[in-house]
């Protein structure tokens, strides 16, 4: 089905209503001219007609009396009548007493009984009015009366007065009606093309603007300045725009907060592993500076203890760097960003709760590596939470895979676990905020809501398979170039 | 009608040929041309019969007639009129006689109207009688007894006749004729020529109209555009103008006329003029 536009609407309708409004003005003109033309020829038919009987029976009386004789006189009547009345004037016909055409300027009827001739009951009566129609067609107004002087008659005339004049009078209104329809259409056409981009152009800039809020651009505004209704719906929709804009900086904030939120969370989960790590080589150390003290002068002993007490600060040190380097808020910012880095920093900032659990990791790396544009950051905290979550969902030991694949045009990031599984009946609800299946004080419920919305942001999605009792497999994917679709990213 | 023209007025005597109003409207120019190159009023008197206008004519109640050649040859003979111009038509000093009928009529010879009806102008008529009946004597017809004789007074009439189908033919000049044959009539015999219509001045009349009337109808449109373009917008009868006529031109009628009506024709009076003869 074609698909009007407002121009095109506007056009039709506007034409359409000079159309018909035309059109009823024209049959009402045609009606009237019909009838006012027809009446003033049967006026100027009788008035012919009448007066032209006088002379003709005034005639026919002085040649009865053979006072003069006619020789040629209503012929010549007939003729000057015919040359004064060309317009209208068809016939004249003359009939005696027995109604045989005795003169007419049609030749033929000479001699001819002529049916119509009015006869002596017609006398003292107004002449006779009827529509005849020629041989070609053409209308005639036929006007009938009896030639006499006072009761006396002599004949009748019959003159046909022809109708073309109506026909042609109604022509010319509708001509004119026609015309100025379309001088109307015209002006119209003319007024929709110059008027229109006034009346219709801020709809249409309105429309557009929709459109471009429709396809997400969030900035689109309706440059619209009237006082009308139009200026006030562009307001109404900017207005809309603003408060939608507004809520959608409020909602980046508050996810950004939940992230923050979510990751000191971790950083909590991950304090008790740091502890151990710190506390592993802190023991050595004390253990080697209390030997130290014991044995002061054995100078290979304190040089061996010593290497092992840096080497313990060293593992410290990198161990709580880990932890700083997570736990610290960061500008959000787009580079190209190793996913198999990643898996493999999470593995060793989640080593304490591997081991605790008994958990096997393995890695299943894509050989050219796995290299995304994305925050860094971000990533990060994506796939710890889904560690966590894994190696949680693994209390009594089990395998842990991080996988990743490159494909042509996306990245895939897997973390599987041989746990727990998830019940077909929460597995719809695990991404919304605050959802959990941890006793209060576990777990803050963002964990998976966070990560949906990072790899949101970056133009993917997180999928998942699970099966209770066996285990479940989150499945990052991400576009191969994602930096044109990353919108907001939170750390 | 009586009397001596008045000084100064020349009147032009013409018998009825049509209804008086359709004769003023075709011969009044005329009038009025002569008035306007003589330099002297002229009048238009109209008759009702030929024999009325010659009788005017040799009264000297007119100083000029128009008549049919019959006519003039009968004046010359009661008063010594003498003819001064002719008639031209079409370029010619001659017209003709039509017998016709109408365009359905069965009848394609003369012979064929053995026992019909006839329509005439008046017997004084030259082209609606004289002619005529000399063509249906040729044609071994007399009229009165082989056909009927019907007089209509005038030539337009006769041919009405016809066409009302109150006779079977009629006998009109050539100039009314040919305006009837896109009417429905048919032209079924033309006479040999005739001396077309002359003016006629009486021997008592005014001397100087004969050179009056010469100079205006002849000389002038010879000479000056005017006169000739006024002369050619006259009606129809009287467009070709005038050329000068002698008496001997009109022997051919006086012949005719003795042939069809006796040798009383030139002087008889017309009522005593009747179809089949009546003047011998």
């Amino acid at each position: 089905m074609v698909r009007l536009g407002l121009r095109t609407k506007f056009f039709l309708y506007s034409n359409s209503v000079i159309v018909v409004t035309m059109g009823l003005a024209g049959l009402l003109a045609v009606v009237h001219e019909e009838r006012s033309s027809y009446a003033a020829i049967e006026n100027r038919g009788r008035s012919v007609t009448e007066a032209l009987a006088i002379p003709i029976t005034d005639t026919l009386m002085y040649e009865a009396l053979g006072l003069v004789g006619e020789a040629g006189l209503i012929d010549n009547y007939i003729s000057e009548m015919l040359a004064r009345n060309g317009d209208l004037l068809r016939y004249v016909v003359v009939t005696d007493q027995r109604a045989i055409v005795t003169y007419s300027n049609e030749w033929e009827f000479l001699g001819k009984s002529f049916p119509r001739a009015i006869g002596p009951e017609g006398m003292g009566k107004p002449a006779q009015v009827e529509m005849q129609a020629l041989a070609t067609g053409e209308k005639i107004l036929e006007v009938r009366t009896p030639l006499n002087i006072a009761s006396r008659y002599w004949g009748s005339l019959a003159v046909g007065f022809s109708l073309a004049p109506v026909q042609s009078e109604v022509e010319a209104v509708v001509k004119g009606v026609a015309v100025i329809a379309l001088l109307l259409m015209l002006g119209n056409s003319i007024l929709t093309a110059l008027y229109v981009e006034t009346l219709i152009s801020p709809i249409l800039q309105l429309h557009h603007s929709m459109k471009r809020a429709g396809s997400g651009e969030l900035n689109a505004r309706a440059h619209v300045r009237r006082s009308d209704e139009v200026g006030e719906l562009a307001e109404a929709f900017n207005r809309m725009m603003d408060e939608i804009e507004e809520t959608r900086n409020r909602e980046a904030k508050r996810r950004a907060q939940l992230a923050h939120t979510e990751k000191m969370a971790a950083v909590g989960t991950l304090a008790a592993g740091v502890a151990h790590e710190v506390n592993n080589p802190l023991g050595g150390i004390l253990t080697c500076i209390e030997t130290m003290r014991d044995e002061p002068d054995d100078a290979e002993l304190r040089e061996r203890y010593l290497d092992l007490i840096r080497s313990g600060i060293e593992r410290i040190e990198h161990t709580v760097s880990n932890l700083l380097d997570f736990s610290r808020t960061r500008e959000v910012r787009l580079e190209p960003t190793s996913l198999n880095h990643h898996l493999q920093r999470v593995g060793e900032l989640v080593g304490y709760q591997l081991r605790k659990n008994g958990v096997e990791v393995v890695f299943d790396l894509a050989p050219q590596d796995a290299i995304v544009l994305a925050d860094h950051f971000g990533m990060e905290q994506l796939l710890l939470n889904l560690v966590l979550n894994a190696i949680q969902a693994m209390p009594d030991g089990g395998t842990l895979t991080l996988r990743s694949k490159c494909f042509a045009d996306r990245v895939v990031v897997e973390v599987a676990d041989t746990g727990v599984g998830i019940r077909p009946d929460i597995r719809d609800r695990i991404f919304d905020p605050f959802f959990t299946t941890r006793e209060v004080g576990q777990g803050t419920g963002l964990g998976l809501s966070v990560s949906y919305g990072i790899a949101e942001a970056h133009g993917g999605v997180i999928l998942v398979d699970s099966e209770v009792g066996k285990g479940s497999r989150f499945t990052v994917v991400l576009p191969n170039n994602p930096g044109e679709e990353a919108r907001e990213v939170s750390s | 009608m009586a009397g001596a023209p008045r000084e100064g007025t020349a009147r032009l005597g013409i018998p009825c040929f049509y209804n008086p109003r359709l004769m003023f409207l075709k011969y009044q120019p005329l009038v009025d041309y002569l008035s306007a190159q003589t330099g002297r009023k002229w009048e238009l008197t109209l008759s009702m019969s030929y024999d009325r206008t010659v009788e005017a004519l040799c009264a000297g109640e007119i100083d000029v007639a128009y008549l049919g050649p019959f006519s003039y040859v009968r004046a010359h003979e009661r008063c010594g009129a003498v003819p001064v111009l002719h008639l031209m038509t079409h370029g010619k000093d001659t017209y003709h006689g039509y017998i016709m009928v109408r365009g359905d009529s069965p009848i394609r010879a003369l012979g064929e109207l053995r026992g019909r009806h006839v329509a005439f102008g008046t017997p004084l008529s030259t082209g609606s009688y004289l002619a005529a009946a000399e063509m249906l004597e040729r044609a071994g017809l007399r009229p009165g007894q082989d056909v009927g004789c019907h007089f209509y007074g005038q030539h337009e009439r006769a041919v009405r006749a016809v066409l009302l189908g109150e006779v079977d033919a009629c006998a009109v000049r050539d100039i009314v004729g040919e305006k009837f044959v896109p009417r429905g009539m048919r032209i079924l015999a033309t006479s040999p020529p005739l001396p077309n219509f002359p003016l006629v001045i009486a021997p008592s009349g005014v001397p100087e109209l004969q050179d009056a009337l010469v100079r205006a109808l002849v000389v002038a449109p010879r000479d000056s555009e005017a006169a000739s373009k006024a002369i050619a917008a006259w009606d129809e009868e009287l467009a070709g103008g005038f050329a000068v006529a002698v008496d001997a031109e009109f022997e051919p009628i006086r012949r005719l006329a003795t042939q069809v009506f006796g040798p009383l024709a030139l002087t008889a009076a017309e009522t005593e003029l009747v179809c089949g003869g009546g003047g011998r």
